[in-house]
């Protein structure tokens, strides 16, 4: 199993949803942690707590994105655990992830 | 002593230990609507300061922290309080922050915000749904 921290493996103040928006965007975390940790083919635990906060438009870039660039919502979500103690936070991620599909 | 008496006599600690625990219910009760009054107060400054964000000439990166540090503290006051108050929803915290966090937030492409913009009134109706909720929750 990967484990990413994204406090203390990515940033403490995620951004925005691209990196042309500033530094620690979503889709710059897809990309660099989430793509590759997913090719490995094992689960993926994620660690959401400890950061400033998420702005919506970053969690939608980076797991809607992993959709966008050909992942299936049922696979996403078998082979990535979220853990939080925030349950909103979870089921927004959630939320993207199965929205992304039909867009 | 019969034992009708002796009923009588447990009836009082019996009766006073009831009406002490439901004293300690009712103190606890009030102490987390009280949690929940004090979290529509962290409500309304976000959406302040979400509304003034969005109506700005240009974006502002502070206040972006500032806006998704609240948020961050807000959320963990509502998980505690929705671990005790059963009727309150946590999906009106997604939507509070999907409202004011989706779009022309943390982005390049930030457009000062007309008063009739749908991300205003958005935010608007969200954070009247959500102070709903903490108003009512039992």
């Amino acid at each position: 199993m990967t484990k990413i921290n994204i406090a203390r493996d990515f940033s403490l103040f995620p951004g925005g949803r691209y990196r042309t928006d500033g530094e620690h965007s979503g889709e710059e975390f897809r990309d660099e942690y989430l793509v590759p940790a997913l090719a490995k083919n094992e689960l993926v635990q994620i660690e959401l707590d400890g950061t400033r906060g998420y702005g919506s438009s970053f969690l939608e870039e980076t797991f809607g994105g992993l959709v966008r660039i050909g992942h299936t919502p049922e696979d996403l979500l078998k082979m990535i655990v979220l853990v939080s103690r925030k349950p909103a936070l979870v089921e927004e991620i959630q939320d993207y992830i199965n929205a992304a599909a039909l867009n | 002593m019969n034992w009708v008496v002796l009923c009588q006599l447990a009836m009082v600690p019996g009766g006073w230990i009831i009406v002490h625990l439901l004293s300690v219910r009712r103190e606890r009760r009030s102490e987390w609507r009280k949690l929940a009054h004090s979290a529509v107060a962290d409500v309304e400054k976000i959406e302040e300061l979400a509304l003034g964000y969005h109506k700005a000439e240009n974006r502002n990166i502070e206040m972006e922290e500032e806006i998704l540090k609240r948020m961050e503290r807000l959320e963990s006051k509502m998980v505690l309080l929705s671990r005790t108050l059963k009727s309150f929803d946590q999906n009106s915290m997604k939507k509070f922050r999907r409202a004011i966090t989706m779009k022309n937030f943390q982005s390049n492409e930030f457009k000062r915000q007309e008063t009739t913009s749908q991300i205003l009134k958005n935010i608007m109706a969200r954070t009247t749904l959500i102070i709903e909720q903490l108003y009512t929750a039992h």
